[in-house]
């Protein structure tokens, strides 16, 4: 969201006005259980960016993008990068088609010594499988940021801030009349909560996000330097008769960026640490449809650091221009607290003992907290075709390894598209 | 977990009859919100009728199950078991568990064998029709199957609630209940020997190559139907189980997922079944919470007090159970053929009692504990109690 924020910021210094429109397409595997085998999808995608004036601007973008994938295993959610561990489960899985929707318009303000912006994101999605277990899940997630910033000579000085509204609705139909199979609620990345298992087939995520950062943004090159802190808060909720709250998720994300900028190359630094921390909801009996809570108990932490090196190169042809733009990730997991131990354990030499549960979703617990490190590269080549309207293409390839379950994804685009 | 969170619980378990030593003890604490469970050695007798364990454990839901060798006064040992389930530990607390001899003394009628679920035809399709239960005799003497009644609960295993008035202690609320005909002395039962009871005594095969041959069975029950498009259909060959009421008024059909408890028990002598109906009829209310609001509701059903009441075996699938809707004295578990309800995986499955062969004679388990004393998601057999 920081790092996200920041080239958004960028943009808008440095970016003249342009437009520029584009269909693309993608194909990947993966031996990654939560991905799907194989997946592909199109995306239809347009930006622009208008200087009203030198002082005024406006831009926006939109995108539609469909995408399909096969033999997805354990996760019936929709975002469960953001979610986990308060999954919705199941041991049979199958394919997903997956609708998204994304729109950001803003306004910018620069003049001498004052530079500030104000957008509104919205994203959508809808994901679905059209055969039992039959998972319907629709994200709305909004953002509103805002910067305000002092320009001095070659540098702006900003103070970036960020609130959001996130929700998910998450169903699973059967229609087979013969019956249905289990969905599993987890509360741990390797553990579901067992009372709740089979008979909740809905549940309803919210929560929000807020954050903010300083930045430190050349006007047209130089240093670049960001530090920011993200606070998000997830609530997810049974409500298949009454809602019941099982399990609260919050995360801090503390980030950092060094990089420099031309109008010809950059190169980023970025890393940071997430820490995850999840609150699990205890019950007591249950009666009249009604459960009685007893306790909100800790019983999730990670901590996730990451690093990630970013680059980019413009190349100057005799006809048009060839832009490099690699990027090197790896996130490193450390699960400081979870496991069947975490509800809590009587007094003395009486312990909890080892439960089937566990295992059912152990495998799932090891892809959820695992390191990895990620690779990509795209070459765009843009080609001018008549007055200030162009032609580009950009094939792209990502890979993807995990390093303790040995598991990899990749994935090769192609977008092309006019500018102007 | 924070300290504030352990709560010191003091279980009393109150012993069937005066000891003078108590060996060992073990008390299973299992957390049913996460299915994990600790185990704890060792309790002290606090007097000749009550021992003692006292624990610090998390705040939670707990199920309780206590078992211990015991020495009588009289120098009988034997081993005894005290269960308790759906516990709530809120605040530091005194729990009191009732133990029971293993061995039971007084044996009679049990329910056997319970086919709730019905079967699939090749084609994938639910046939219904062919569900039964088996009922065994236990005793060492010859027993009297006549006048026996068989019943199904008014309230589903799988979801508890708080009735006004609450009569569990006292009585079993039914909502189906159907008697073996006779006098009392025409359907002798040898010691150890079945009698099958069906929903429809034919020959399932010809309509389901997956179903099976019921037509020799020991009785049926038949509902004279006042819908034309939902009708039962009678074997005349099989003796019919005497209706003395059931909920619906077209046929009754066990509680197809299994989530409804089943008991076996007799009317006082000479009590008529218009005697029984006027003076037994139970009516409750109780609060019902959904998200869209919350309601006072009523409903009406039969209490069959506990004392009249021979054996009783809870069903619910695995993952649902919340309470027993019989008294836990009664039945303290629950026997199960899936996790879930609507388990595909449910069909020909049956709950059978655990049984040994005792020089000849098949002894069946029965601690009123029925998820200790059912063999859970048995492949369905009519016969294997009564060949």
């Amino acid at each position: 969201m920081i790092i996200s924020l920041l080239l958004i910021l960028t943009t808008l210094l440095t970016d003249t006005t342009h437009t520029e429109a584009f269909v693309g397409g993608g194909y990947g595997a993966s031996t990654y259980a939560l991905e799907g085998k194989q997946y592909g999808g199109f995306t239809i995608a347009a930006r622009s960016v208008y200087d009203i004036s030198a002082k005024h601007r406006v831009f926006g973008e939109a995108s539609y993008s469909w995408n399909q994938s096969k033999d997805n295993r354990f996760v019936e959610n929709a975002d469960y990068e953001l979610l986990y561990p308060y999954l919705t489960c199941d041991t049979v899985g199958g394919g997903l088609k997956s609708e998204h929707y994304a729109f950001r318009g803003g306004y910018r303000m620069l003049t001498e010594h004052v530079l500030w912006h104000l957008a509104l994101q919205f994203r959508a999605e809808q994901s679905y499988r059209e055969v039992d277990p039959r998972p319907k899940n629709k994200v709305t997630d909004l953002s509103l940021d805002g910067s305000v910033g002092y320009v001095d000579g070659g540098y702006a000085y900003s103070l970036v801030a960020g609130v959001g509204r996130y929700k998910q609705t998450n169903e699973i139909k059967f229609y087979s009349e013969l019956g249905e199979s289990m969905i599993y609620h987890l509360v741990q990345p390797g553990a579901d909560y067992v009372r709740f298992a089979g008979k909740q087939k809905e549940a309803y995520y919210h929560g929000y996000h807020v954050g903010g950062s300083l930045q430190v943004l050349p006007k047209a090159a130089g240093w670049m330097a960001s530090a920011g802190y993200e606070f998000t808060a997830v609530t997810k909720e049974l409500h298949d008769n009454t809602y019941i709250p099982i399990g609260r998720l919050r995360t801090h994300d503390i980030s950092a960026l060094l990089g420099y900028y031309t109008a010809h190359w950059h190169a980023t630094l970025s890393g940071g640490v997430m820490l995850r921390r999840g609150t699990q909801y205890i019950y007591g009996s249950a009666e009249n449809n009604y459960y009685h809570l007893l306790s909100k108990r800790a019983n999730y932490a990670e901590n996730r650091f990451y690093l990630s090196l970013d680059g980019l190169y413009v190349m100057v042809l005799p006809f048009g221009q060839l832009v490099w733009h690699p990027t090197l990730t790896g996130v490193a997991g450390l699960t400081a607290e979870g496991g069947p131990t975490a509800s809590g354990s009587p007094q003395g030499s009486l312990k909890w003992g080892d439960r089937s549960a566990v295992t059912r979703f152990s495998e799932l617990g090891d892809l959820l907290t695992d390191s990895h490190v990620a690779a990509r590269l795209g070459i765009r080549y843009q080609f001018p075709l008549r007055g200030k309207f162009g032609w580009f293409i950009e094939p792209s390839a990502d890979y993807t390894h995990y390093t303790k379950t040995t598991r990899h994804t990749w994935q090769v685009a192609l977008i092309t598209g006019l500018y102007f | 977990m924070p300290n504030s969170e352990l709560r010191t619980s003091q279980f009393v378990i109150n012993l069937p009859e005066k000891c003078q030593s108590i060996e060992s003890a073990q008390l299973t604490i299992t957390d049913v919100n996460m299915a994990i469970a600790a185990n704890y050695q060792g309790a002290t007798l606090v007097d000749d009728t009550t021992a003692q364990t006292v624990l610090t454990v998390p705040v939670g839901y707990y199920d309780f199950r206590f078992e211990a060798t015991v020495t009588t006064l009289d120098g009988n040992t034997y081993r005894v078991r005290a269960v308790s389930n759906r516990k709530t530990i809120e605040s530091d607390a005194t729990i009191s568990l009732n133990a029971y001899a293993l061995q039971k003394q007084d044996r009679d009628f049990v329910i056997a064998e319970v086919f709730f679920a019905g079967t699939l035809t090749p084609e994938g399709k639910q046939y219904n029709g062919d569900k039964y239960f088996v009922i065994v005799n236990t005793a060492d003497s010859v027993l009297y199957a006549d006048g026996l009644i068989l019943m199904e609960s008014k309230f589903k295993n799988s979801s508890k609630y708080i009735l006004t008035p609450d009569i569990m202690s006292s009585a079993f609320a039914v909502d189906a209940l159907y008697r073996i005909p006779g006098s009392g002395k025409q359907v002798p039962v040898e010691p150890g020997q079945a009698l099958l009871i069906v929903d429809i005594a034919i020959d399932h095969r010809s309509a389901n190559p997956n179903s099976f041959d019921l037509s020799s069975a020991d009785f049926e029950w038949y509902d004279e139907s006042t819908s034309p498009n939902v009708t039962d259909v009678d074997n005349p060959a099989v003796p019919n189980l005497e209706k003395i009421f059931c909920y619906t008024a077209t046929i009754w059909v066990p509680h197809n997922q299994g989530a409804t408890t089943f008991a076996l028990g007799r009317l006082p002598e000479g009590m008529t079944d218009n005697e029984y109906l006027s003076n037994y009829e139970y009516r409750y209310k109780y609060i019902n919470v959904t998200s869209a609001g919350t309601y006072q509701m009523s409903g009406s059903c039969y209490r069959f007090p506990n004392a009249w009441i021979i054996d009783a075996a809870n069903m619910c699938p695995h993952s649902v159970q919340q309470w027993t809707a019989i008294h836990e004295s009664i039945d303290a578990g629950w026997a199960y053929v899936s996790e879930l309800g609507s388990d595909k995986s449910r069909y020909s499955l049956s709950v059978r009692r655990k049984n040994e062969l005792v020089r000849d004679t098949m002894r069946l388990q029965d601690t009123n504990n029925s998820t200790e004393d059912f063999l859970h998601a048995q492949v369905a057999n009519p016969f294997y109690f009564r060949p």
